[in-house]
């Protein structure tokens, strides 16, 4: 158990170096928006979300993956550390790229998070897509509906701009249409 | 005596100036067929004093006589079935081994041609000879060994009263007329008179006279059974619409030089009027139409009763015969409408869809299978395909659409490749979006699963692009999974593809009802 959480803590140092590039990227991280997160964050901590030691928070969520025959969203529970809010974000699109378990497929496996932004409502990603991630149409289904489900599951997130190296594209993979930006309304 | 070749300056002539000959024929051209076989005379057949005479290449190349010219007497000698036949040019008599005999018509030099009386040479020579006033044609039956009958054998016993389904003609199933001694206008090519058909289709009014066909019949529901009259043959636009007082099936073909379509009605009786008239049992309905020149119609054959309509066609034209049965109708479009089927390769260009096991690229398969389709695609003269892509480029899923909707096409097939990085995983799904496809997906699915052989995943909805925004019937098939060993290996062979695009074209056919 210890072990896991070093490894957690590790991972969440990563993520801190990763999101920063994305911070950095944010004209203005610390207004409106951020304060209202604040709220949003607290009401995240009733799912038990516990502060550790190093300041950082720690919160179960729910990561979709498929079952081993590419049939359906397969829901499990992961949890996640974060100092800042974005970072919970962040830590949970890392979630979705490995499968807790071998009889599940992480849809997201190989995708590369090149970086996460945050502000009033708005969830802006950038991702590579290396040729070998690339799914078929229902992977490619599953896995929109995975990084949709994962990321509307925290209230506060009212849309998501996912970017393909940094190009607002038609399509992740060729067969399903990647709204610009994916609305929670149309969830 | 001079053998044949002294014939063959008439030939030569005929050679060399064919076209000067066939601008001088002012009547509708006269067919040949031998046993079938269209026979293209250089000079077209002419009728002279109701008699056909034909060219005497004809009599010595088709129908294997010899024949001699002796210029001095203006005389052909036709040899052949143990006979020597004298005739003169412009003289009505023939001597046959030494007996004369009146001609119906005496042989001519037209156009430098000598022209010589068909039928009687040709039953001299022992060939069955009948003319089919419907297709203006003279069919000639050569036995296989020469005949050792007299040729004036007993009439009531040719031609066979079997149709000939490889010709409009219709070998009566009575002899033509023509046999009759008592006939000199022994080819009856004056049009028909009602004298030359007896009332037959009043006897096949009642069903029930029919008890011999009953047996290879009992599975046609009694409705099929039933004789219908057809009482209007219109032609409206391009449509021929054939109207009867009950449903019939048809059957239909089409013949060419000249083009014509068939079409057989069984079961039915031309009615006691036709288009408001009284109909002669063997006639023509007037048209005029920019394809079609004449229609034609008779009782074709009496076990069972059909009627046969022939549509002689100025040009070449693609039609389809279908059948409204709740009107009664037969309807010959002769402007068939193409259908339009979108062939969609997934991916392409940079973006190269799924790995494959063999570390390759989806976008080469969906292509490949993509090209194959088309080019299947394109022999079905009732179809016309179109590609979103034919190499490795990258359109856009919206451009995909776009084409597609544009076009107004009647279909839309994506070919696609499945992943997951599981690699037990194998087979064959097929997805559509809008309810309106389902049927499509339907008819493919259970084609192309059938073809690869691979476990079936089923038809499944979802809402991928390119199925989703289109406006036709649009389906999207996961042909197999490239990240599985096998499926993948026998997904890149050229066989499997070959086998794959023909049960899509296959699939794409039988949803448009085509053959």
């Amino acid at each position: 158990m210890q072990k896991v959480v070093r490894t957690l803590l590790v991972f969440c140092c990563i993520i801190m170096v990763v999101s920063a590039c994305g911070q950095a990227k944010n004209a203005s991280p610390d207004t409106g928006g951020a304060a209202a997160n604040g709220g949003d964050v607290n009401g995240a901590d009733n799912n038990g979300g516990q502060q550790d030691e190093a300041g950082s928070e720690q919160i179960a969520i729910k990561v979709y993956y498929t079952d081993d025959n590419l049939t359906d969203l397969i829901e499990k529970e992961a949890t996640v550390s974060f100092k800042e809010p974005v970072e919970k974000y962040e830590a949970a699109l890392q979630a979705l790229k490995s499968s807790p378990d071998g009889k599940l497929t992480a849809l997201w496996s190989g995708i590369d998070i090149r970086s996460v932004a945050f502000e009033n409502g708005a969830l802006t990603m950038d991702i590579h897509i290396p040729d070998e991630a690339r799914l078929g149409a229902p992977g490619e289904s599953l896995m929109l509906e995975a990084v949709r489900q994962t990321l509307f599951q925290f209230p506060e997130v009212q849309s998501i701009e996912i970017l393909v190296d940094g190009q607002k594209i038609e399509s992740l993979m060729g067969h399903v249409d990647l709204p610009h930006p994916m609305l929670r309304e149309t969830n | 005596m001079k053998r044949f070749f002294a014939v063959l300056p008439l030939l030569l002539l005929v050679l060399l100036f064919p076209s000067v000959v066939g601008a001088a024929k002012p009547v509708p051209p006269i067919t040949l067929y031998l046993n079938g076989q269209a026979l293209n005379p250089d000079v077209p057949p002419r009728i002279i004093n109701d008699s056909t005479v034909v060219p005497v290449r004809i009599i010595a190349e088709n129908l294997g006589a010899e024949v001699l010219w002796d210029e001095t007497a203006r005389k052909v000698t036709v040899s052949g079935n143990g006979l020597s036949m004298e005739l003169w040019i412009d003289k009505p008599n023939a001597v046959v081994n030494g007996k004369k005999f009146a001609l119906p018509a005496a042989p001519v030099i037209i156009d430098d041609v000598t022209m010589l009386p068909l039928r009687f040479i040709g039953e001299q020579l022992g060939l069955k000879v009948s003319w089919d006033q419907m297709s203006r044609s003279v069919l000639l039956y050569k036995a296989e060994k020469p005949a050792a009958d007299k040729p004036d054998e007993d009439p009531g016993s040719v031609p066979a009263d079997k149709p000939d389904e490889d010709r409009d003609s219709i070998p009566v199933d009575k002899p033509i007329e023509a046999d009759e001694p008592a006939l000199p206008a022994g080819d009856a090519l004056q049009p028909p008179s009602d004298d030359h058909h007896e009332e037959e289709p009043a006897d096949h009014s009642d069903p029930g006279a029919e008890p011999e066909n009953a047996p290879e019949e009992a599975g046609i529901p009694d409705d099929d059974m039933k004789i219908k009259a057809i009482d209007s043959v219109v032609m409206d636009g391009n449509l021929l619409i054939i109207h009867a007082d009950g449903n019939i099936k048809p059957s239909s073909f089409s013949l060419d030089n000249p083009d014509r379509i068939v079409i057989d009605l069984p079961h039915a009786i031309i009615g006691p009027t036709l288009n408001g008239e009284t109909p002669l049992q063997n006639g023509e309905i007037p048209v005029e139409h920019e394809i079609v020149q004449r229609i034609r119609y008779a009782v074709f054959s009496n076990e069972p009763s059909t009627v046969r309509i022939v549509v002689d066609l100025k040009k070449k034209a693609k039609y389809v015969v279908t059948r409204n049965e709740e009107a009664g109708q037969v309807i010959l479009d002769l402007n068939p409408r193409r259908y339009t089927v979108v062939v969609d390769a997934g991916h392409g260009g940079t973006d190269p869809g799924a790995p494959t096991y063999s570390h390759r690229h989806e976008k080469e398969f969906t292509l490949a299978v993509a090209l194959k389709v088309n080019r299947l695609l394109e022999k079905e003269p009732l179809i016309q395909p179109y590609l979103t892509r034919s190499d490795d480029t990258y359109i856009t899923l919206k451009g995909r659409v776009e084409a597609a909707n544009n076009m107004k096409a009647d279909l839309f097939i994506s070919i696609h490749g499945n992943t997951i990085d599981k690699p037990q995983v194998s087979g064959t799904e097929t997805y559509y979006s809008r309810s309106e496809s389902k049927a499509f997906a339907d008819v493919v699915h259970r084609h192309i699963t059938e073809a690869a052989g691979f476990p079936d995943r089923k038809v499944k909805q979802a809402d991928f692009y390119v199925i989703k925004h289109t406006t036709m019937p649009a389906v999207l098939a996961e042909i197999g999974f490239l990240s599985n060993k096998n499926d993948e290996a026998q997904m890149m062979t050229d066989s499997f593809q070959e086998k794959l695009a023909e049960a899509i074209v296959a699939a794409i056919k039988q949803y448009l009802q085509i053959n």
